[in-house]
């Protein structure tokens, strides 16, 4: 009885684990999706802002794809519109909830950016109207632990976006910051600033960015080493203060009632003293790259000052003007250039093969002419000559087909990038790589850029060839990679731009007569090639190493500049280089020989010189792909104005 | 096996290629055609967008023998090439005593192949173009039958013309000269759906043929309203170059 008891016990207790597991497995994912756009729903017009999208998986687990579209182009850019689709590929655990963060530049609001997640089975999508939420001015942010309310007084004609965001809401990409005008913080803690966070936020300093740091009574929250990477001070403690007279004298007014206050006490590690007060730093300003970091040590989220009249002069003066927004580095970049480039057998070794087409064609009619005269001659039967001319017309059709689509070698397609690095004083480099692909054949291309871009544009082609084309962009581990299509014979073109440490260092003194030049490169590659242009005329300089200077000195006369050796003085038109590609890219598209030189006319002197085993930032992994990879450095030679010659 | 008799498609063979009397003309064919592929390789050296010469080479011989074809079979299909060597229909009428549908398979069939003689002529040269532009081979393979279909459907008009006016030998030449400019080379000024070159292009990757047409309710697209033009061309001349032979028997008995 007990073991008949047991076994039923057995099999109920089987049934019900089977049938569990079936029930596991037979219920289907139900993925939901929420999207949070910008920065709490506002972004501004024209710049890439962040987006996240919210999966909600109340199923079994799922593997599938996020994509986010938005439109590209349009009559304002002078291409026509194109999808550009942002790609993610995630995994969604039974009964669980993921994030998806991505960074997204619409060139369109008309058109409403749409979200999707699609699996086996499983397909959910969203559309949203961006019309309802941009903002025609860049954005200010504000990062307070502090849970009182912080308001920051603005002299404005336009009242300006300031939102507040928590840590965590702050984008790990540095792309995400085009649209801001200013990060603020206030008693924050940056502890649980995550690495990325913390890389994006200096990309984005280094490439202009601003950030405020507000000092508070909770003068401990600045001494932790988190944000000592982004003070300009070194914070001891506070310090009272009956008045602030210094400070006063720039933004109060004179019925200023600003009396006994506590500040904090620093001491200067980087940049300068705006303003200080018995030897205290109150305002500090520190470079960082292209971007500014200010340190105000009053705490004005508390009275006195909070309620002082002249602190919206402070934020005023501290905010500035809106950032000015990159207009990318002058260089010409179009079909001209490009079919200019390819015309050339340095870049594209593939010429028409009109030797071996008209050889074909005189054997082709040679071997007909041959047949027609036995045929008249009644030299071999017809039926002879009938299977003859097949086999010979099929013969030399695939013979000459093999021929001309293997033998000559024609690669599938053609890579060109062309790097301009300007060199500023402060060890960093605007970078634009001007990138080209021209395929020979029908295929999908898998472009990939290093990861750190901060933009990323089509070239409008001057046909309307791109019409429906769609242009994908992955994340890949260490890339971005960008998927598209191009047909035989087609070509696109692309502005990739970023910035990236590239120390080199120029001083410049004169001596009577004599201009001298001390160039030192301090980067990681050596520059070959390197020329010096004053006053429309290139100086030879050879090569420099890594870690070495290179003096140069020019005599000064009425008649004009002069180096010991005439040969090694050109001008800038003339510059030769060993290298055919370079040559062709200085004279058409960094310098272009038909066009006026951009804001680089205007200068009176700078300094050229070719990148040597430059890492690549753009390119293909396909043998199948040639690829041309140039990098040029140039930086402006900081000539005074009675030495501009 | 059963040889196939039709003593319209046999003459037709005896002449043009017994006799070898066709062979000039696809001499001239052929030689036309190398000649315009040689030009669109040499002739661009001086333009900016020379690299991108090999690109047009397909596209452009296609084209190029698409004109060539329809016009020496139009020519070839209404005599005009050694014309007194052909018996009359009247002959095949009253003393060979051929029937109607004999007499247009046979011409048909005639048709058929010089069309083919082209399309093997034209094999290598538009295969090599093919090779050079990087075309598919399902792109060169879809662009002779094209070739094949239109040189058919504008071919059977030539027949046609011969069997309208047997006698009027310049009727028939201006016929199917204004024919083949109206329908060939004009019909896409009135919608360019209709024109063969238009939809080659179209074909081959670098035309748009436009808006869809709309017929009373009906929108057809683009492709759809050209095949459907050309199918209505083709049983059109099909029926009145039936109509027409009938005819002509009828008043010969």
């Amino acid at each position: 009885m007990s073991s008949r008891v047991s076994r039923a016990a057995h099999t109920f207790s089987f049934l019900c684990s089977l049938f569990l597991l079936l029930s596991v497995t037979l219920v289907g994912a139900e993925v939901g999706l929420d999207v949070e756009l910008g920065f709490h729903g506002v972004f501004e017009l024209g710049q890439p802002f962040p987006l996240s999208v919210i999966l909600t998986n109340s199923g079994r687990p799922v593997e599938g794809i996020v994509e986010v579209e938005v439109w590209k182009g349009g009559p304002s850019r002078g291409v026509a519109p194109y999808p550009f689709i942002y790609r993610e590929k995630v995994f969604l655990a039974a009964q669980s909830r993921k994030r998806i963060l991505l960074t997204v530049d619409p060139d369109s609001m008309a058109r409403p950016l749409t979200v999707s997640f699609s699996s086996l089975g499983v397909k959910a999508s969203r559309e949203i109207d961006l019309r309802g939420h941009f903002s025609t001015s860049p954005l200010i942010l504000l990062l307070t632990g502090n849970s009182g309310f912080l308001s920051i007084p603005l002299v404005s004609d336009s009242p300006l976006p300031v939102i507040s965001l928590s840590l965590d809401e702050l984008p790990s990409d540095a792309r995400a910051y085009q649209g801001i005008w200013a990060v603020l913080f206030y008693e924050q803690s940056l502890r649980d600033l995550s690495r990325s966070q913390r890389v994006a936020l200096e990309r984005w300093l280094l490439s202009g960015g601003k950030i405020l740091i507000l000092g508070g009574l909770h003068y401990a929250l600045y001494q932790e080493p988190s944000i000592r990477a982004f003070l300009p001070v070194r914070v001891l403690g506070l310090k009272k203060f009956s008045t602030l007279p210094s400070l006063e004298r720039y933004y109060g007014r004179k019925d200023s009632s600003l009396r006994d206050f506590l500040v904090q006490e620093s001491r200067l590690v980087e940049g300068r003293v705006l303003i200080e007060e018995e030897g205290a730093p109150i305002l500090v300003e520190m470079g960082r790259g292209m971007g500014k970091i200010f340190y105000l040590s009053l705490d004005v989220g508390r009275p006195p000052l909070s309620r002082w009249d002249g602190l919206s002069l402070i934020f005023s003066d501290l905010l500035g003007s809106p950032p000015e927004r990159r207009v990318g580095l002058w260089t010409s970049w179009d079909d001209t250039v490009f079919s200019r480039l390819l015309m050339d057998s340095a870049f594209f070794s593939a010429r028409t093969p009109l030797l071996p087409f008209v050889l074909c064609l005189l054997l082709y009619l040679g071997g007909l002419i041959f047949l027609v005269r036995f045929w008249e001659q009644k030299k071999f039967s017809r039926p002879t000559l009938v299977v003859s001319f097949l086999a010979f017309v099929f013969l030399i059709s695939i013979g000459g087909y093999l021929y001309f689509n293997r033998v000559v070698p024609i690669p599938d397609g053609v890579l060109v990038t062309s790097t301009i690095l300007e060199g500023h004083p402060d060890g960093t480099a605007e970078v634009q790589s001007n990138v080209g692909l021209f395929s020979t054949r029908r295929r999908d291309y898998k472009l990939q850029m290093v990861r750190g871009w901060t933009d990323l544009e089509m070239v409008p082609p001057r046909s309307a060839k791109t019409d429906g084309a769609s242009l994908v962009i992955q994340d890949a581990v260490n890339s971005t990679v960008l998927r598209f299509a191009l047909r035989e014979w087609e070509y696109r073109l692309f502005r990739v731009r970023s910035v990236r440490p590239f120390p080199f260092r120029i001083e410049v003194e004169r001596r009577k007569e004599r201009l001298s030049i001390r160039l030192t490169n301090l980067s990681l590659k050596d520059l070959t090639g390197c020329w010096l242009v004053i006053s429309g005329e290139g100086f030879y300089l050879g090569d420099i190493s890594i870690g070495t200077t290179l003096v140069r000195e020019i005599a000064i006369s009425p008649e004009g500049l002069g180096v010991d050796d005439p040969g090694e003085k050109k001008g800038l038109r003339e510059i030769p280089f060993k290298d055919r590609g370079r040559e062709l890219l200085f004279h058409y598209s960094i310098f272009p020989q038909d066009q006026a030189l951009g804001s680089w006319s205007e200068k009176a002197g700078f300094f050229i010189g070719w990148v040597q085993g430059d890492s690549r930032r753009v390119w293909i992994d396909d043998g199948r792909v040639v690829s041309h990879h140039y990098t040029l450095f140039r930086a402006t030679i900081p000539l005074e104005e009675e030495e501009e010659l | 096996m059963k040889k196939f008799k039709n003593p319209l498609f046999q003459e037709g063979v005896h002449i043009y290629l017994e006799e070898g009397q066709g062979f000039m003309v696809y001499f001239f064919y052929l030689v036309i055609l190398a000649l315009l592929q040689f030009l669109a390789l040499v002739l661009p050296v001086g333009d900016p967008q020379f690299w991108l010469g090999p690109a047009y080479l397909f596209k452009f011989s296609s084209v190029a023998a698409l004109l060539l074809m329809v016009y020496f079979g139009l020519r070839l299909a209404n005599q005009e090439f050694v014309p007194w060597r052909f018996q009359p229909l009247k002959h095949w009428f009253r003393e060979e005593k051929v029937h109607v549908s004999k007499m247009v398979l046979g011409q048909i069939l005639l048709l058929c192949l010089h069309v083919l003689i082209f399309i093997l002529l034209s094999l290598p040269l538009l295969g090599w173009a093919g090779a050079v532009a990087r075309a598919p081979v399902s792109s060169i393979m879809s662009t002779l039958l094209l070739l094949f279909f239109y040189s058919m459907t504008y071919g059977i008009w030539g027949l046609v013309a011969l069997a309208l006016w047997e006698n009027k030998v310049d009727s028939r030449r201006i016929f199917i000269r204004w024919l083949y400019v109206c329908l060939v080379l004009l019909s896409g000024l009135l919608y360019l759906p209709l024109n063969p070159v238009a939809f080659l292009l179209h074909h081959l990757g670098g035309l748009e043929l436009g808006a869809p047409l709309d017929l009373w309710e009906w929108r057809l697209k683009a492709p759809v309203a050209h095949f459907l033009f050309h199918f209505c061309l083709l049983a059109s001349s099909f029926l009145l170059y039936w109509w027409a032979l009938k005819r002509l028997k009828e008043s010969y008995s």
